[in-house]
């Protein structure tokens, strides 16, 4: 270090103690306090024995010595008045020396921007846990969202599906009933519904020309089974329904009606129970006379 | 009269000066307010059956910038390694400053405290890291500087490591 003149040490000897209230404690070899001076009182440190360990009176030295050769430094020393010091321990021929300088002014500074870095980053480290709680919601989200529109699209294409099969049985359904309107409608065989309570409640033009009744007369309900059947036959039908009860529809069997005019007409007679139904039938009936 | 200095060690805000003012005076507070070098304070207990005068020091939190100064550590009879349980990076600073305390002070008695423990539904350390610490042999405590739970048992227990040895 460059000697400075005279006047420059002088100045700044005076400018620390002026500003820098320097107060030093002399410790002896044996750790007892042999000397002190300075302002001591502005660091709260006063009632000091001579020759009673340092580290019974000022607490800060308790551990710290004896000190080896090279100088120790305690920055921003807290004390007890409320002032912080800085703290320089360096060995003399005397003992060991303890220099207190106010560092109050310098703590202050560093305590403010101190403050405000470690704030900061505090808030860095909540904002972090907040994004990460937001993004583990957010993928939450997504896959509750994903899950939902992965069996929206199932149900979707289950619904394609049925619409479809339900498409394919109307078809079926229209393609059947077409065959067998024709059928019908062609009064090849005569073709009569009724239901086991024995109403007829359809019949073609076959039909009707076989027993004598006119549509008016069917749409009226004048058509009944047991007024064109011949009791003593009855037992025949009875089997009938009791066999389409079991199994659907019955053998076709040969029975006689009887005409709105009274007369008699054989028939081959079969019928079925309608799908789905335990009471509504569909009959043929084959004019035996004719085709005999 | 027996007199021992412990270091109060962990990184910044983890709730070093509020366990010694709990410890010392059994106050709260809930403002943050970073130290600035070191503060010294004392409480007497008994441990190994002897009245000891425990000096605490409470040292600057180290952070990015502000390193441990070996300065501070010099005849530091143990220390308490504080970690706060709600930030997951101040357990790697414990780690850090404990091998730096080694160096410096040699293998002393020290506890591990994981403070904070009011708030433990927002901590993010979790069994599994808890579990290596006391694995490594070390003493750990869960501590809450604001209810003082286990507050006290941390630092007599050190004590009683400082006395045995």
């Amino acid at each position: 270090m460059p000697a400075l003149p005279p006047p420059i040490s002088e100045f700044m000897l005076k400018l620390n103690v002026d500003t820098r209230s320097p107060a030093y404690l002399l410790v002896n070899k044996d750790g007892r306090l042999s000397e002190w001076g300075g302002d001591l009182a502005s660091y709260g440190i006063e009632d000091l024995r001579k020759d009673q360990p340092v580290g019974e009176q000022v607490f800060f030295l308790e551990g710290m010595l004896p000190l080896d050769t090279s100088p120790l430094f305690l920055p921003y020393m807290k004390t007890d008045s409320g002032l912080s010091a800085d703290i320089y321990l360096f060995t003399g021929e005397a003992g060991t020396w303890v220099l207190l300088m106010d560092a109050t002014w310098e703590a202050r500074k560093r305590k403010a921007i101190q403050q405000k870095a470690n704030d900061l980053s505090l808030y860095v480290v909540e904002q972090q846990k907040v994004e990460e709680e937001l993004q583990q919601k957010k993928d939450e989200l997504e896959e509750l969202v994903e899950r939902r529109t992965h069996a929206l699209a199932r149900a979707n294409f289950q619904l394609k599906l049925e619409l479809e099969e339900r498409q394919r049985i109307e078809d079926q359904l229209r393609t059947s009933e077409a065959k067998f309107r024709r059928v019908s409608e062609s009064n090849m065989i005569g073709i009569m519904f009724w239901d086991l309570t024995g109403t007829v409640t359809d019949a073609n033009d076959a039909f009707l020309d076989m027993i004598g009744y006119s549509r008016e007369d069917l749409t009226a309900g004048k058509v009944r089974w047991d007024d064109i059947t011949r009791p003593e036959l009855r037992h025949l039908d009875d089997q009938a329904i009791e066999e389409m009860r079991e199994s659907g529809a019955c053998t076709p069997f040969e029975k006689v009606f009887i005409r709105k005019d009274g007369n008699r007409i054989p028939l081959l007679f079969g019928a079925a129970l309608l799908e789905g139904s335990k009471h509504q039938t569909v009959c043929f009936a084959l004019d035996l006379k004719k085709h005999k | 009269m027996i007199q021992k200095k412990i270091c109060m060690l962990g990184a910044f805000a983890v709730g070093k000066t509020s366990l010694v003012k709990q410890f010392v005076e059994s106050v709260y507070s809930d403002k943050y307010h970073t130290t600035v070098g070191v503060k010294v304070d004392k409480k007497s207990v008994i441990a190994g059956g002897q009245e000891v005068t425990l000096l605490l020091w409470d040292i600057q939190g180290e952070d990015g910038v502000q390193k441990l100064r070996p300065s501070y550590l010099r005849g530091a009879a143990g220390y308490l390694l504080v970690v706060d349980g709600t930030r997951r990076e101040t357990l790697d600073t414990a780690y850090a400053i404990q091998q730096s305390a080694q160096q410096n002070m040699g293998l002393v008695p020290f506890v591990v405290v994981i403070n904070k423990s009011d708030l433990v539904e927002q901590w993010a350390l979790d069994d599994k890291a808890i579990g290596e610490l006391t694995e490594s042999g070390w003493s750990v405590y869960r501590t809450s500087a604001k209810t003082g739970q286990h507050v006290e048992d941390a630092f007599l227990t050190l004590a009683e490591k400082i006395m045995e040895v």
